[in-house]
């Protein structure tokens, strides 16, 4: 489990689905950040040269200075415009609201002054003549006081002074009342489908200005969540209509055009006249900054109504008449500057729609974003793990730039503003955390550890149970330990066993798990009933079809012993390798007999159990022809049940290799003895045609009467028939004749050469033939003289030697030809030597 | 690895059993042939028991080896010069050499019985190759014919060491004698190689039944000129039985595909999932 | 019952008697042994007693628990034992122990060949013996083949692979260049005591100026040509 939580596909693909998450639902760490990528790329898109059309008047520190302190009589404001209009502008946007009447304590007093005056009632015609020119003065004083007026004036002289107005945002609460109907949109088209910019509580001019100016704009301005400027609303939504904002009325004014050549389509654009202007859903528009302040010219408010700017500066322009001075300023944070005044951004957008010079999100921005995203979503997850430490950095930082650049690209040449935060966040967290999971998750190199002394055990155990060699992998598993697992292996072995009907067999491995655990299993229930099974008339070892259940009695039986063929089983004697050997007794003489059985391993189908019983009871065959005094009788051999039987000779003795060391040799006449019997018994056996292949002191039995027998004909093949197998040499090699040794053909003779090597060994308890490597083996078998036995025993007599010489002759020709040529002459030695 | 395979195995002529063995896997990518010596049918016995401990073996390794970060056991050295694959593959043919050894040795019926083994397992961009004996790995490559292993026989020996040549070692009275097989002793040293894989490789494992009928340059051409590696194990069978057949044979043939682009990606994919 | 000797290199620290079984070793204090080492894991081992073995059990510790100098996960305990945890020996004294736990690999013994199997001769000795007529100390030889004309990316190539391809192509191991050139040209063999080189490309390579046909045996000192490249064949001692 672990490994599956850590695992890269999960790292990938959890972060893939976060980053799309997010993407679709806008959450505003990412949103913040993708601005803080479009406030870099808006800088780069900066336009130091953004056209002509435009330019502002400001009044500024200096202007304040020198014409006094602001609020400043509205008659000063009017002056500014005529000024502005005398040097030919075409439009002027003025940024400054008067929502009420100047509160003029001058003019207050004057028209106070006024009504007293008219109060004054005289017959005196030089009085009549003073107040008459006190009036008079009174009159122009009230008249150069009443800034509104003034203004009023000027506003209705020009026709070209486009108004401000404000909202507060937000929709309206409680009912919402409509004002300057006249300046809402007219031309609308298209589906609200979201929320659009709303306002409320409009806060407007002086119906005597706005009644006299051609177009009235909102000039709200409303940042993004992290307070930045970046976008201009078109139309404001209110009680029902759609407002224009300063810009649009400005451009529409300066393009000569009513309101009935604005069109808006909802959540999509606004066109005054040719002009187009993209909007969002919400209907704003993102604003194209062109530079810093200054990027537009602008002239101090003092300069221009005192002649001081140059005469083509404003004309034929529009003119953007607002407040920078300090303190009464409206700064504003925008992507390219922290101060920058609200006419500075007015200048700016009206520079955008009259240029089209704008910032849009495609309509195939957000696909591209999405493909963009599950392709490094796809690289990390698959690709980016499986690459070197180099190569993947190297292809990330590739992608990284592909993405960066084209967003840049996009955003300066065409003004796309293609979303790249999201994959770039993918593809920056993806690699950090891929890169650092590989720098500390080191996996763990998986050691390779010679396996103990146990373990292989184990090993061993399992293979041979693999290969249905039951017997051994219980051998194997006795060296281990017991502990749980191998509880469990036993267990499964003794089941094995038990398939096989090898009853007695399974008890002892039960047994075996007793020694720990007595229960394990409910297995000392299972070993009460199989040891009551078995004391039936069952014995271990069955051979025979595979399948069937419960216990198998011998029919006919009728006694309690088993039998086969008509053989008593008397106990088990061990295992060879066809089958379990038995002691019998044959009833009818009392003669004990060694029983071999032939047992088949479960797979063994019936093509194969059919060539096996024919090898089985050639062996008997071969031997059962043997009737000599040294050679192990065969007696019978036979079916029963299905279970393949030989009957032979049981000999109850040891064989003669422990008389090879040279402690404990023979007394010469006991070795003449041995060998002239083993000769004759040879002779014998190569008359009927067998050969032996495998004479060695191991295969020679000594019995406790003193008897002496040779044993294991198990590889011996008729010679008429064989079809020895080249490439395999069969034998011992030591004992090895040189023609056995090159895998021809032999004949009895090859067993006289095995017995001469025998009888040296014998004799001087050392063998003829050694070597430290096999090449050197062979060749001296093939090649080299065996040793001179006088000069290794200088009391071996010397019919000895002859005997020994002859039967180690390399060539089969020179050799003695037959066992009973050796048995005469070893005979004639016994004479001589007794 | 994209692998073709084709494998046959025939009795010959003259036997009347087949001793050979031989193993297949795709999927494991191992690949083992195993000729068996011994009276009655110790031989197949012997090569029987050799493919399928060592495939069965090396199958647990590796499965072993994905599950857990856990240090792993294998039988015998480790050696460190070669990949963990391969130390898997030695240790599982060691584990059979032993099994094999001590069968012969508790029952005198099998004693004496052995076998030769060699194997293929493909990882990657390479081939590891493992083996005891006579039998024989060849590569086909830039249409020559390379024999990879080296024979455990007594004549390959003394070729080696110079005493005697080739040609005299094809008339060799010994050259049936092996100094090596799996099973005639409790430990065995078990020879290895790693080759770099190209596409269109031909690699033949096969018995001395084959090699013994019928010589290099006529397995080269028949390599040349086939179409499939179905048609090459058939056509090697058949010489051989033409020139004799006087011992079992058994013969399989790889063949590396090349893979397009998106399969390996794919492939690469689904090891990390 | 059997004890443990706790030693520090070949100081004898602590004698402690197994009396019951777990006996858990390591640096933790909850342990039954505590070394307080930090080469030793917080739970580093465990001994049990299995039937009548003692076991000695690694519990998945950092620097690993070795049975006389054998790295092991589980092992059984034989008397004399010396179990290294860290820095420190334990030595496993019980008189009473098997001493013959048979080894999976027994030891070669030199020996003349007389094994009861047949034919195939466990060659164990004989390669012991083939190793001694070497003389003792004697180095691996690998065979190089160093750039005496013309020019090509190394100057030296090692031949430590199986095969080595002279080529144009992408097989080969040896680059050569010219438009001309075979994609393989030559293949160089490693055997267990010789080089062979083989005419892929028949008569295209020369050895000692002579065209290369079928396989030849390389000797110390002999000079190949591949298309206008002269290599020089040395056998030097393998570098560790």
């Amino acid at each position: 489990m672990k490994k599956f939580f850590l695992s890269d596909i999960t790292i990938g693909l959890v972060l893939t689905l976060v980053t799309i998450g997010a993407f679709f639902l806008q959450f505003d760490f990412f949103e913040s950040l993708e601005l803080k990528t479009y406030d870099w790329r808006s800088f780069l898109r900066q336009n130091p040269n953004p056209g002509n059309e435009i330019a502002l008047v400001v009044i500024d520190d200096d202007s304040i200075s020198k014409l006094g302190r602001w609020p400043w009589p509205r008659a000063m404001i009017a002056e500014g415009i005529n000024a502005v209009n005398a040097a030919g502008a075409k439009v002027i946007g003025l940024n400054i609201l008067f929502t009420e009447e100047e509160k003029n304590q001058g003019l207050v007093e004057i028209k106070n002054l006024k009504n007293i005056v008219s109060g004054i009632h005289t017959r005196r015609s030089d009085v009549k003549q003073i107040l008459k020119k006190i009036n008079g003065e009174l009159d122009q004083a009230e008249v150069r006081l009443d800034n509104d007026t003034k203004l009023k004036d000027t506003l209705e002289n020009a026709k070209n002074v486009i108004l401000p107005m404000y909202f507060v945002m937000g929709p309206t609460l409680g009912s919402a009342e409509p004002i300057l109907s006249s300046h809402t949109l007219t031309q609308i088209e298209g589906v609200q489908e979201f929320p659009l910019m709303e306002g409320h509580d409009p806060a407007v001019p002086l119906s005597i200005f706005s009644d006299r100016s051609p177009g009235i704009g909102h000039v709200n301005l409303v940042p993004d969540p992290d307070g930045i400027i970046r976008n201009e609303i078109p139309s404001m939504q209110y009680a029902g209509d759609f407002y224009p904002s300063f810009a649009v009325q400005i451009v529409r004014q300066y393009l000569g055009l009513g309101m009935e050549d604005v069109k808006l389509v909802i959540g999509q654009s606004m066109s005054i006249g040719r002009a187009v202007i993209p909007l969002d859903t919400l209907n704003r528009m993102l604003i194209n900054f062109n530079g810093p302040l200054g990027t537009f010219p602008y002239y101090s408010f003092f300069d221009v109504i005192n002649d001081k700017v140059d005469p083509g500066a404003l004309k034929g322009k529009i003119v953007l008449l607002g407040l920078m001075a300090t303190g009464v300023v409206d700064l504003n944070v925008t992507p390219i500057g922290h101060n920058i005044p609200g006419i500075d951004i007015t200048a700016n957008i009206i520079q955008n729609i009259l240029h089209d010079n704008h910032i849009t999100r495609p309509a195939w921005a957000n696909n591209a974003e999405l493909g963009m995203i599950a392709f490094i979503g796809l690289f990390i997850t698959f690709l980016l793990p499986r690459l070197k430490a180099f190569l993947g950095s190297l292809l990330s930082f590739v992608f990284l730039a592909a993405i960066a650049g084209a967003g840049t690209y996009f955003f300066m040449s065409e003004g796309y503003w293609i979303k790249i935060f999201y994959p770039l966040f993918l593809l920056t967290s993806g690699y950090i955390i891929i890169t650092s999971k590989r720098f500390f998750v080191t996996e763990k190199k998986k050691e390779l550890v010679e396996a103990s002394a146990i373990e292989t055990n184990k090993m061993l155990g399992l293979s041979f149970q693999g290969q249905g060699i039951l017997d051994m992998a219980f051998e194997k598993f006795r060296k281990c330990p017991i502990d749980d697992q191998l509880k469990d292996l036993l267990y499964n072995l003794a089941l094995d066993f038990e398939r096989k009907r090898q009853y007695n067999k399974a008890v002892s491995v039960y047994e075996h798990i007793q020694t720990v655990d007595h229960k394990f299993k409910g297995i000392d229930e299972r070993v009460k009933q199989l040891k009551a099974a078995s004391d039936g008339a069952v014995f271990g070892g069955i051979g025979g079809k595979k399948g069937g259940e419960g216990t198998v009695i011998l029919e006919g039986a009728g006694a309690t012993v088993p039998t086969l063929g008509r053989y008593e089983i008397v106990k088990e004697l061990g295992h060879g390798a066809m089958g379990t050997v038995y002691l019998g007794k044959d009833p009818k003489i009392n003669r004990q007999v060694a029983i071999k059985t032939l047992r088949f391993d479960d797979d063994v189908d019936e093509a194969n159990m059919k060539s096996i019983k024919e090898r089985f009871f050639r062996e008997a065959e071969s031997a059962g022809n043997l009737n000599h005094p040294n050679i192990i009788k065969i007696y019978d051999a036979g079916e029963d049940h299905d279970i393949s039987y030989i009957a032979m000779e049981l000999l109850e003795g040891e064989d003669l290799k422990k008389y090879t060391d040279k402690t404990n040799l023979l007394p010469l006449a006991t070795l003449l003895d041995y060998m002239r019997k083993i000769a004759e018994g040879l002779d014998y056996a190569h008359k009927l045609g067998v050969i032996h292949r495998d004479i060695k002191p191991a295969n020679i039995m000594l019995l406790k009467d003193g008897a002496l027998r040779v044993t294991d004909f198990g590889i011996a093949r008729i010679q008429a028939s064989s079809k020895t197998a080249t490439g395999t040499v069969l034998g011992t090699p030591s004992y090895m004749s040189p023609e056995q040794l090159a895998g021809k053909k032999v004949d009895g003779r090859s067993d006289l050469f095995s017995m001469g090597v025998m009888f040296y060994e014998m004799l001087l308890g050392e063998k003829p033939f050694e070597g430290d490597s096999i090449a050197a083996l062979l060749f001296k078998i093939s090649s080299e003289k065996h040793p001179n036995i006088k000069e290794k025993n200088p009391n071996a007599p010397d019919c000895v030697v002859a005997v020994i010489d002859k039967l180690l002759e390399k060539n089969p020709d020179t050799r003695y030809q037959n066992g009973a040529e050796v048995a005469k002459d070893i005979a004639d030695c016994q004479a001589k030597t007794a | 690895m994209a692998i073709e395979f084709s494998a046959k195995t025939d009795v010959g002529n003259v036997r009347t059993n087949n001793e050979d063995s031989l193993f297949t896997d795709r999927e494991l990518e191992l690949y083992i042939v195993a000729d068996g010596m011994g009276g009655h049918n110790s031989g197949e016995v012997a090569s029987r028991m050799a493919c399928e401990i060592t495939s069965k073996n090396f199958k647990d390794s590796l499965t072993r080896s994905k599950k857990s970060d856990a240090t792993q056991v294998m039988y015998g050295e480790n050696n460190p010069n070669i990949s963990q694959a391969a130390n898997h593959l030695i240790s599982a043919i060691r584990l059979a050499n032993r099994v094999i050894y001590e069968a012969s040795q508790g029952y005198s019926q099998n004693q004496g019985m052995g076998t030769t083994l060699v194997a293929l397992h493909s990882e990657d961009n390479h081939y590891h190759i493992a083996w005891v004996g006579d039998s024989r790995i060849y590569l086909f490559r830039h249409g020559h014919l390379q024999q990879l292993t080296v024979d455990h026989s007594l004549v390959q020996e003394q070729v080696d060491k110079g005493l005697i040549s080739s040609a005299d070692a094809e008339q060799s009275e010994f050259k049936n004698i092996l100094t090596r097989a799996l099973g005639t002793s409790e430990d065995v040293k078990v020879d290895t190689a790693e080759i770099e894989a190209f596409d269109d490789d031909y690699l033949l494992l096969c018995s001395d039944g084959l090699t013994r009928m019928v010589p290099d340059d006529k397995i080269s051409e028949i390599l040349k000129s086939a179409e499939n590696c179905e048609e090459i194990t058939t056509k090697l069978i058949e010489l051989a039985k033409e020139a004799g057949g006087r011992d079992n044979i058994t013969v399989i043939i790889l063949q590396k595909k090349s893979e397009n682009f998106w399969k390996k990606f794919l492939k690469s994919v689904a090891k990390t999932v | 019952m059997p004890k443990l000797l706790l030693k520090f290199h070949a100081a004898v620290i602590k004698e402690i008697p197994a009396e019951k079984t777990p006996i858990t070793i390591g640096r933790k204090p909850d342990n039954d042994i505590v070394i307080d080492n930090m080469a030793v894991s917080g739970h580093h081992a465990k001994i049990t007693q299995q039937g009548a073995t003692y076991v000695i059990e690694d519990l998945q510790s950092t620097n690993g628990t070795f049975v006389n100098d054998k790295k092991i996960i589980n092992s059984g305990l034989k008397n004399n034992d010396n179990i290294l945890i860290g820095q420190h020996t334990i030595v496993f004294v019980d008189p009473k122990a098997e001493q013959n736990q048979p080894e999976a690999q027994a030891p070669a013994q030199k020996q003349p060949i007389d094994s009861e199997a047949t034919v195939v001769m466990s060659s164990k000795a004989k390669a012991a013996a083939a190793a001694e007529a070497q003389g003792p100390g004697k180095k691996e030889m690998i065979g190089n083949l160093k750039v005496i004309e013309g020019k090509l990316d190394q100057n030296e190539y090692v031949l430590s692979g199986l095969l080595t391809y002279i080529g144009k192509g992408e097989s080969a191991a040896i680059k050569i260049k010219g438009m001309f050139a075979p994609d393989i040209a030559a293949l160089i063999s490693r055997r267990p005591t010789s080089y062979l080189i083989t005419a892929v490309k028949e008569g295209y390579p020369k050895l000692n100026n002579n065209t290369v046909s079928g396989q030849i045996e390389l000797k110390d000192g002999d000079v190949i040509e591949v298309g206008g490249i002269k290599f020089l064949f040395q056998m030097k001692e393998k570098a560790e």
